[in-house]
């Protein structure tokens, strides 16, 4: 038996999940260097209910931040980028917001990407490649606290 | 070993002197087996590092390629691809 368009977003509803505890909406600034990374991002923040302002690294991130922080509700970044990489740009990030929410994103796994001794952490960990569920249960956790 | 002698040059006897380097045999024994297992170490670690890199890539393809995927999934016209539908549905049924 064929799924018809209602199961879909019945599907779809159980996917992103109905109900909304915590306000899945504002500013995200999407720290990402690879472009299909970047785009598939934004798309599912987009989807989340997001307004989304991309940057390609660290340094982009900063100047952005700087200039928009009051208008920016979290901030989902890379770990492993040219430049300035996630710890650095968490770390400028919250020297101009100490309370900014952060997601730090990463291929690598949980333990080999959180260690070291960071001053500053993120708020939630996203381990790539993940799905819509687990990015808005990153989100939501970040922005619980 | 050497050979003694009086001022006239008369043969004496002779000197010889004697040094146990067992210890320093053991001990450099050691350290090239300590030297081989170091290296083994080191031979690991950077294998370990460079499967650590090639899965990072990776993850970050497939974070491209499963996002798509879900989003195309999302978008679909689903009722125009029935067979699609029927697929899907068994597949998340399996799991």
């Amino acid at each position: 038996m064929p799924l018809s368009s209602e199961d879909i977003v019945k599907n779809e509803k159980s996917i992103i999940g109905s109900t909304r505890n915590i306000e899945l909406s504002g500013t995200v600034l999407l720290v990402e260097d690879q472009d299909i990374v970047r785009k598939v991002a934004m798309a599912f923040l987009e989807r989340l209910g997001f307004d989304v302002m991309p940057a390609m690294g660290g340094n982009e991130a900063e100047a952005l931040f700087r200039s928009n922080h009051e208008n920016i509700c979290l901030v989902l970044t890379d770990l492993s980028m040219p430049g300035m990489n996630g710890w650095g740009t968490l770390s400028a990030l919250r020297a101009i917001q100490p309370d900014i929410p952060v997601i730090l994103s990463s291929g690598y796994d949980e333990t080999h990407a959180l260690t070291g001794n960071h001053v500053d952490q993120p708020q939630a960990f996203l381990r790539k490649p993940y799905q819509l569920k687990s990015l808005k249960e990153a989100l939501e956790k970040a922005l619980k606290d | 070993m050497s050979l003694l002698t009086d001022e006239t040059g008369k043969e004496l006897g002779i000197a010889t002197v004697a040094q146990d380097i067992s210890e320093r045999k053991k001990a450099e024994e050691e350290r090239l087996s300590l030297q081989k297992k170091l290296d083994q170490v080191e031979k690991d670690d950077s294998l370990a590092r460079m499967a650590g890199a090639v899965a990072h890539n990776f993850n970050n393809m497939l974070a491209a390629i499963i996002g798509n995927l879900e989003l195309a999934m999302l978008e679909l016209a689903w009722e125009h691809f029935p067979g699609l539908c029927a697929f899907v549905k068994r597949r998340y049924s399996e799991k």
